[in-house]
């Protein structure tokens, strides 16, 4: 592999991305010429050529779920790569630890509990008051979760231990969200199980507004604390001894991770391995430890990774598309497992 | 007025656990130690005499049970982590994770308490990096990733980072541990010449017994939960400290060489005569194999058997005269051991 400097890859990313967004807007169940997609795009001027049925869908549709993938790219992948330098770990990542079920059971309160009223159409429906709702319990459980992990943590030296008492906690709470389930009406549960399955579409307007400013302030949060995530990558002990203060670091790391965990499974259900993959296929590409570099990375390959996922969830049909879990999956997991067998050493930060 | 070489000091410190109410103690103390400024000391102890605990809460990463440790007259627990950070920097046992990181980089880490909020690096810092990548020696390894390193490398990079810190006070965690033989030496005659010529307090943890007498101004040596000597390590040699630490009925202290030597079940009398460097290493073996050597000087000569070192073009050769008739010639001590052997037991 020819040795770029990380401006120059990053440049390429960017540009790699700004083709996808593109691609992703330009496919769909309803056929819309390119030529119309870019013009709906970048004129004002609303010439009689283009159907009004055409623009809502580019306008109204296309370019906000495409935002969300955006979002969401760089949220789950940020996510992961806090996770796995805090717990020193490579299998890390939110859902792993239970955060992402965390986040669900905060939805779940508010989806099961609320009655017929809060399903997840009636609360996209109320609006900006109804998500800010359903964000601020996702963010909560994804945080509560976190900070029982956390404080779990403080006690044992081993990561090993640490990711199986995640995982743990990661069960109980998907079985106390079964219990609720179970004493649920049938149509409360099957808006659950559909937002279970992930959902790029349906953010709009002032969700994404919201969506877009708490997943912001996360990754800032991220991109400030990069300085003590590098320095946890020499383990708690080093980085005690460099200054860091532990607990500031942690309490740092978790909100900002519980941010953007929590937001993304409010919004898109609980999106699974982007969170694990992206920050390996980073590392790879990048060829460096550093949080400074890592981050931004991490950011622009979870968009394009989303963002592809996304393209070929159209794909099969005219009329539907695949959930974007299943996708995220199949595509992601021979990538990672291509990268880790081309390198050494498995255990690589 | 605080001396200003007194770097770090302890006053009746005890170190040890404390979860609830259970204490453990793992050093009872009371310690009153002393760094000073272009002191290389190093810390001896058998396994589990406390060494780590000790060094961590002179770190101030540790709390003491009883006591307390100094730098300026100020607590080190009650500094902020930053000042802390720049008083004391640690070399540890366990291997960093980091394994993308570039030396450089890792280096460059050592600046973290000096850095801004999102590590930017000033003028002061890339000098001070240069000179700590400069006084470990590892200029060739700077633009290497850490998987690729060696056990040897990869601790004297730790050992730049440290350096890099730019603290009155280095310590280090059993640095040699992994080391071989000759990267063990190296290490610990770059401690010392840095001791010197840096000015730093440099406190060390080590088995290494024998390099240990060689390069430290002091030595602090853990006995056991009870107790600590420390003094030169001459001293210490001399008073029979090092004997009563590391006391053991089948190991034996040399005073003469400051050396240990396994005790062996000497038994056997076997009569030896020769001289010179393979002399030495034929006693050597014979005590190995569980025979008492008498020299041919202290004994009658009637003593069977006899072993005779002599020359055989440029080569020491063994005869072994068990009589006036059996004389057996040897071209090896192997060889020379494996007919002994038979012919005593």
């Amino acid at each position: 592999m020819p040795v770029l400097s990380p401006k120059v890859r990053l440049t390429g990313l960017l540009l790699l991305l700004l083709l996808a967004f593109l691609l992703d807007i330009s496919v769909g169940s309803v056929k819309i010429p390119l030529r119309d997609v870019f013009h709906i795009l970048f004129s004002s001027s609303s010439s009689s050529s283009i159907e009004d049925t055409w623009k809502f869908i580019v306008e109204k549709i296309r370019v906000p779920k495409a935002c969300t993938a955006v979002l969401a790219g760089c949220g789950l992948s940020v996510s992961g790569l806090q996770m796995q330098t805090l717990f020193r770990n490579p299998l890390a990542d939110p859902s792993v630890l239970g955060i992402t079920a965390g986040a669900s059971l905060g939805v779940a309160m508010v989806m099961l509990a609320g009655g017929s009223i809060a399903t997840l159409f009636a609360i996209r429906e109320l609006g900006i008051s109804g998500s800010l709702l359903i964000t601020v319990a996702a963010c909560l459980g994804a945080g509560l979760i976190m900070l029982l992990v956390l404080l779990l943590s403080g006690r044992l030296r081993d990561n090993v231990l640490m990711l199986i008492i995640g995982i743990m906690i990661g069960s109980i709470t998907t079985s106390i969200i079964s219990i609720w389930q179970y004493f649920s009406a049938p149509e409360e549960v099957k808006d659950y199980l559909l937002w279970l399955f992930g959902s790029l579409g349906g953010v709009t307007g002032g969700q994404l507004l919201i969506f877009g400013t708490v997943t912001i302030l996360g990754l800032s949060m991220a991109w400030l604390s990069s300085k003590m995530l590098d320095a946890l990558l020499l383990g708690e002990n080093y980085a005690r001894s460099m200054g860091l203060n532990p607990q500031r670091a942690r309490l740092i790391i978790i909100c900002s991770s519980s941010l953007l965990a929590g937001s993304i499974t409010a919004f898109c259900g609980p999106i699974g391995f982007v969170g694990i993959a992206v920050p390996h296929i980073t590392r790879q590409l990048f060829r460096t430890s550093s949080h400074r570099i890592l981050v931004p990375a991490c950011c622009l390959v979870g968009t394009l990774l989303l963002l592809f996922c996304d393209v070929l969830s159209q794909l099969p049909g005219n009329q539907t598309a695949l959930p974007i879990n299943i996708i995220t999956a199949l595509i992601g997991s021979p990538v990672v497992i291509t990268l880790l067998l081309r390198q050494k050493n498995i255990n690589a930060f | 007025m605080p001396d200003p070489s007194l770097l770090l000091q302890t006053r009746d410190l005890q170190t040890g656990y404390r979860s609830g109410s259970k204490k453990t103690i793992t050093t009872k103390g009371p310690l009153n130690l002393e760094v000073r400024a272009g002191q290389l000391i190093c810390l001896l102890g058998p396994n589990g005499a406390g060494k780590s605990t000790l060094l961590r809460t002179l770190a101030g990463l540790h709390a003491p049970l009883e006591g307390r440790v100094e730098s300026n007259g100020a607590d080190v627990r009650q500094l902020t982590p930053t000042q802390r950070a720049r008083t004391v920097s640690l070399v540890l046992t366990e291997r960093v994770g980091a394994y993308q990181l570039t030396v450089y980089s890792l280096v460059a880490l050592g600046r973290y308490p000096y850095s801004g909020w999102m590590g930017g690096l000033g003028e002061t810092d890339r000098t001070v990096i240069e000179w700590a990548i400069e006084a470990a020696g590892i200029q060739a390894l700077r633009d290497r990733k850490l998987f690729t390193l060696s056990d040897g490398e990869s601790q004297k990079v730790m050992l730049a980072r440290a350096l890099a810190q730019d603290t009155p006070v280095l310590m280090l965690d059993e640095p040699t541990a992994h080391l071989d033989l000759p990267s063990r030496i190296r290490l610990m005659r770059l401690l010392h010449q840095l001791a010197h010529q840096t000015n730093k307090g440099i406190l060390l943890s080590t088995h290494e017994l024998e390099l240990a007498l060689q390069v430290a101004d002091e030595v602090w040596l853990l006995q056991n939960r009870e107790t600590l000597h420390k003094g030169a390590p001459e001293d210490l040699v001399l008073n029979g400290a090092f004997e009563e630490a590391f006391a053991h009925e089948d190991i034996r202290f040399d005073k003469q060489t400051g050396t240990f030597s396994i005790q062996h079940d000497n038994r056997k009398p076997v009569l030896f005569a020769g001289e010179g460097p393979a002399a030495w290493w034929t006693r050597r073996a014979l005590q190995r194999n569980g025979f008492f050597v008498v020299e041919t000087a202290a004994a009658g000569a009637e003593l069977t058997p006899l072993v005779r070192l002599i020359e055989r073009g440029g080569q020491p050769h063994w005869r072994l005269e068990s009589g006036a008739e059996d004389i057996q010639e040897f071209d090896s001590i192997a060889a020379l051991l494996f007919v002994l052997d038979q012919r005593l037991s």
